[in-house]
């Protein structure tokens, strides 16, 4: 709201001012300069829309000329150069008010928060009005963005989660099949260890990547209710056994920043991954020979979460029915195939041009319709960024000193702190 | 000034001499410097090398002829990276201008005045040294939104002109030099500022050298301030911009690393420059004496 | 002389601060700071009662007890072994401060490269007897690892510092006691030593202020995962105070930790300059 006006007042001081010293400049033969730029400084709706800077840029800039185009509002852009400053500035820009109209996510986890703290707003309505047809995607995707049985996104891309298997190192280790099932996953990851000395899985460990190993035993957090559950217990006590031989390793352990590093590297066989290994193995590893399929669950059964990204409108936006408009161009079809097309790397969420997407990205085949639509969400406590650093600190000290401690009680400790 | 004529004699020269043991010993001397030289430009080397390999021949040895400056194309073709020096180079400079003048000031003040509070304003200059910006980063940000300085050149110079570290400097430079020369000035009816520019400063360039290479490192290499304050990409000063050149779910350590490169260059450069400041010319000084 | 500093001190550093102090006494909601409710000590005594915070003092403690003493000494001994070699002496110098000048993430980043199980510098050591284990990810050896960037990239600034103190100490105690017949420690001992005197104070002082303030090196290698990883082995003070502000947004609680920051190194700083021999 004054926000707008505010920006708006110095536009206006900075065009007053350019003026003037065009003025000065051409000793006053400058008239017609003065009677356009003033006006139309007045005229066009400003809208802000906030994203972290990467893969999306060329294809957010195109989208962001289709708006102005198609509905005459001109888009500022709000950059944060990484995510993570994206998730730290935003709370400030909350606070001061500075917080642009729009946001994208990259994905739900945080967002739960924003919403139950009213900072940004449900949309359920706003959608509705605008005709935008929720079926269009998968269930688990609209899920994830539903938080109290409000709406608080509409998505852009989707991401899931996969096992990612470097076929080199696992022939080199004599594993001709791979793994289908959380017990061949761990014998074939000792196996790697025995044999090639590499570590057989890799993992990154914040809370989404020790969540799909919980997930792939069949647990889940369930938004606090189920932390302490046997499922979830086994799958940690498991993981941290297999770092106890170094059948399992984190990729710091192994020189990586992420897990993606170590499988292009063949310092790993198998990771829990997604989409994003496609064009960063084309890359970075050309050569290097890699499937990537569901991840391997506790019953045989492959298991994926489905989620991604999507644009939320901040509870301060001045023009809540602009925002939602413009929000609307930039998850239309259009926007949807320019992801496909414009290479961006990324997987439209609509399920039709998702398919495009596996087409056009061989590696892609394994995730069909049926098993992203089928996917798991993103089940997080509530306090999600605390629960996630108590999980993690307790996973790597469970890790250091296997004696000192277990998974049971690290989970139960954390039913505690987190649970409802 | 004569006084300058009294400093920097290194003590070989006064001595002379050239005996085998002294010779040997000159030798062991510079082994050791090389060694420990070659041990501390070898990080920047190696970005060097990272920065011109493949994305594929990371962390691997290459022959010289598969080096490569894609990266750095990369860089260039994929990001304003000229306008965010021209951000960089100005915010600097104005940052390091401003603190040459205000901190100078304000340590020649603490190491030479006598007066009320005088203690106090140094306990509170060394007290504010201890708390980090991560704690009242927030509390800055809100101030920098009420004035509207968001975005602006404003918002990244002007809170960092002063600085506790830097007044603290200049002020123990200020207090190793003898209180008679200050006296004599004032014998000779110099005014308090007067001195000030003509004899304290002259006598204490080294610190002033040094407090321009360190706000300028400073200013320079800073990250959280300017990530903070500018949401725009044309705005973006070069540590900001860079990091933004990550892809989006993962880091590319040879851009990186180029950028690396891009953001050291010009800050040695900028040291060799400030450095003949600091080593007032032998010629000038020791020999003679 | 002192007005500017006054003002832009008062404005920018000393009214900020001041806030974090208020904030510390207060519950603030996460996305509307001006929503906050007056909860007196509430915050310290929870904060003394986090066993994470606690840990953090330690570690930090830690920290600044091995630094200190290894980037003074390491820099006297450099910029010593530079006095006195004239030609060359600028190269030298640019090139101990390069590592100052880059950018913290890079001179971490290639430090971890080093110090990976099987790297160069961790094999090596590992033949006299250290783990041979990632040492950044090693809950034993994540600190030292800090230690090592740290002093590394601030080395080169406490020598340029000496090196300047050293072109001050007047030529002339030098030839007096070269005429007495002193050797090179000698000299190095009567001479360059009480000379240094005022530069010392401040490469400490500095020292320990910016030592407490370690942050960047943490951050960096806990890239991916939680910060402080791992298990909290390298969770200084100020990462728990970015933790609680940046990541938890919990201002007030991060807040009270930076007032018990600061009291603590006040007192101590009271302490040292009450047993220590009168300087400054």
């Amino acid at each position: 709201m004054h926000r707008i006006m505010r920006r708006r007042g110095a536009l206006a001081v900075a065009t007053a001012a350019s003026v003037a010293a065009l003025a000065a400049c051409s000793g006053g033969g400058s008239g017609e300069v003065e009677d356009s730029a003033t006006p139309a400084a007045e005229e066009t709706t400003e809208i802000t829309v906030g994203y972290a800077a990467g893969s999306l840029d060329a294809y957010l800039e195109a989208m962001f000329d289709r708006v102005e185009s198609e509905l005459g509002v001109t888009v500022t852009p709000v950059v944060y150069p990484t995510y993570d400053d994206q998730l730290n500035q935003l709370p400030n820009q909350f606070a001061a008010q500075t917080a642009p109209d729009i946001i994208l996510w990259d994905n739900a986890a945080p967002v739960a928060q924003y919403a139950t703290e009213g900072v940004i707003q449900p949309i359920d309505g706003l959608v509705a009005d605008a005709g935008v047809d929720l079926g269009a995607y998968p269930q688990a995707l609209v899920d994830g963005w539903t938080i109290d049985g409000g709406l608080y996104a509409v998505p852009s891309y989707l991401q899931n989660s996969a096992m990612i298997f470097n076929l080199d190192v696992l022939s080199a280790a004599g594993v001709a099949d791979v793994p289908t099932s959380v017990e061949e996953l761990g014998r074939v990851a000792q196996q790697v260890k025995d044999e090639t000395g590499n570590a057989g899985i890799v993992v990154l460990e914040n809370l989404f990547h020790l969540t799909q190993y919980v997930l792939a035993f069949g647990g889940g957090w369930d938004y606090g209710r189920t932390i302490d559950s046997a499922e979830n217990v086994e799958a940690l006590q498991w993981l941290a056994d297999l770092y106890g031989t170094g059948a399992a390793a984190s990729a710091q352990q192994l020189g990586a920043t992420w897990d993606g590093e170590a499988i292009a590297a063949g310092t790993a066989a198998m990771s829990d991954g997604g989409p994003w290994y496609v064009g960063f193995m084309a890359g970075s590893a050309p050569d290097v020979k890699y499937e990537m399929l569901p991840i391997p669950g506790a019953d045989g059964s492959g298991v994926v979460t489905t989620y991604g990204g999507g644009f939320s409108i901040n509870a301060q936006a001045t023009d809540p029915q602009t925002a939602m408009d413009v929000v609307k161009v930039l998850t239309d079809a259009t926007a949807q195939e320019a992801i496909v097309s414009m290479e961006v790397g990324f997987v439209p969420a609509m399920t039709q041009f998702a398919a495009d997407y596996r087409g056009a990205t061989p590696q892609y085949a394994a995730f069909t319709d049926e098993v992203l639509g089928s996917g798991r969400t993103l089940d997080y406590p509530l306090q999600t960024a605390e629960f996630g650093n108590a999980l993690v600190s307790g996973f790597q000290a469970l890790v250091a000193n296997p004696g000192s401690t277990t998974a049971a009680e690290l989970l139960a400790d954390l039913q505690e702190q987190f649970g409802q | 000034m004569a006084a300058t004529a009294t400093r920097v004699p290194p003590p070989s020269v006064v001595r002379g001499g050239r005996s085998s043991a002294r010779r040997v010993a000159r030798m062991a001397q510079l082994l050791v410097l090389s060694v420990f030289g070659l041990v501390m430009v070898a990080p920047l080397a190696f970005a060097l090398y990272v920065s011109m390999l493949d994305r594929a021949d990371y962390l691997s040895l290459v022959p010289p002829s598969r080096l490569t400056l894609d990266n750095y194309r990369f860089v260039w073709e994929n990001a304003p990276v000229g306008r965010w020096y021209l951000n960089t180079i100005l915010v600097t400079a104005l940052v390091v201008g401003g603190a040459v003048v205000v901190n100078t000031l304000a340590g020649y003040a603490l190491a030479r005045f006598r007066f009320r509070g005088r203690q106090l304003v140094f306990l509170a200059v060394v007290a504010i040294l201890m708390v980090p910006l991560q704690a009242y980063l927030i509390p800055l940000y809100l101030q920098v939104v009420d004035l509207g300085w968001l975005n602006t050149i404003l918002a990244l110079t002007v809170p960092f002109i002063v600085n506790p570290l830097l007044i603290f400097l200049m002020r123990q430079s200020f207090s190793t030099l003898p209180k008679e020369l200050d006296e004599a000035a004032a014998v000779d009816g110099a005014g308090r500022f007067y001195t000030f520019l003509r004899i304290g400063v002259p006598l204490t360039l080294t610190g002033v050298a040094t407090q321009a290479i360190l706000a300028g490192t400073w200013t320079w290499n800073s990250f959280m301030i300017p990530v903070t304050m500018t949401t725009e990409p044309e705005k973006f000063v070069l540590t900001v911009g860079l990091n933004s050149l990550q892809a989006q779910n993962y880091v590319l350590p040879t851009v990186q690393m180029a950028g690396v490169v891009l953001l050291t260059i010009p800050v040695v450069l900028m040291f060799v420059v400030f450095q003949r400041f600091i080593v007032p010319s032998l010629a000038s000084t020791g020999i003679k004496g | 002389m002192l007005t500017p500093a006054i003002v832009l001190l008062a404005w920018w550093f000393v009214t900020p601060i001041v806030q974090s102090v208020v904030l510390s006494f207060q519950q603030v909601s996460k996305f509307r700071f001006d929503e906050r409710t007056f909860v007196g000590l509430q915050n310290y005594s929870e904060l003394f009662a986090d066993d994470a915070f606690r840990r953090s003092l330690g570690i930090t403690a830690t920290f600044v007890l091995f630094v200190v003493p290894a980037q003074t000494v390491l820099a006297i001994l450099v910029a010593a072994t530079l006095q006195g070699v004239a030609r060359g002496r600028t190269l030298f110098r640019t090139v101990f401060f390069v590592p100052y000048m880059t950018s913290t993430v890079a001179i971490t980043t290639i430090f971890m490269q080093l110090f990976v199980k099987g790297g160069p510098v961790s094999s090596t050591l590992a033949r006299f007897g250290t783990p041979d284990v990632t040492w950044y990810a090693d809950t034993g050896m994540a600190l030292i690892f800090l230690v090592i960037v740290y002093v590394y990239m601030f080395v080169g600034l406490y020598i340029v510092i000496f090196v300047g103190g050293m072109e001050s100490i007047p030529a002339s105690l030098y030839e007096a006691a070269t005429m007495d017949g002193a050797g090179v420690v000698r000299r190095f001992w009567h001479v360059t030593l009480p000379g240094l005197r005022p530069y010392a104070v401040f490469v400490v002082v500095a020292g320990v202020i910016q030592a407490i303030q370690v942050f960047d090196q943490a951050y960096v290698i806990s890239g991916g995962t939680v910060l402080g990883s791992p298990a909290g082995a390298t969770s200084t003070i100020v990462v728990f105070i970015y933790q609680q502000a940046f990541r938890l947004n919990a201002i007030g609680y991060g807040s009270a930790a930076t007032v018990v920051l600061l009291a603590t190194v006040i007192i101590a700083g009271v302490i040292s300059r009450r047993i220590a021999p009168k300087e400054a």
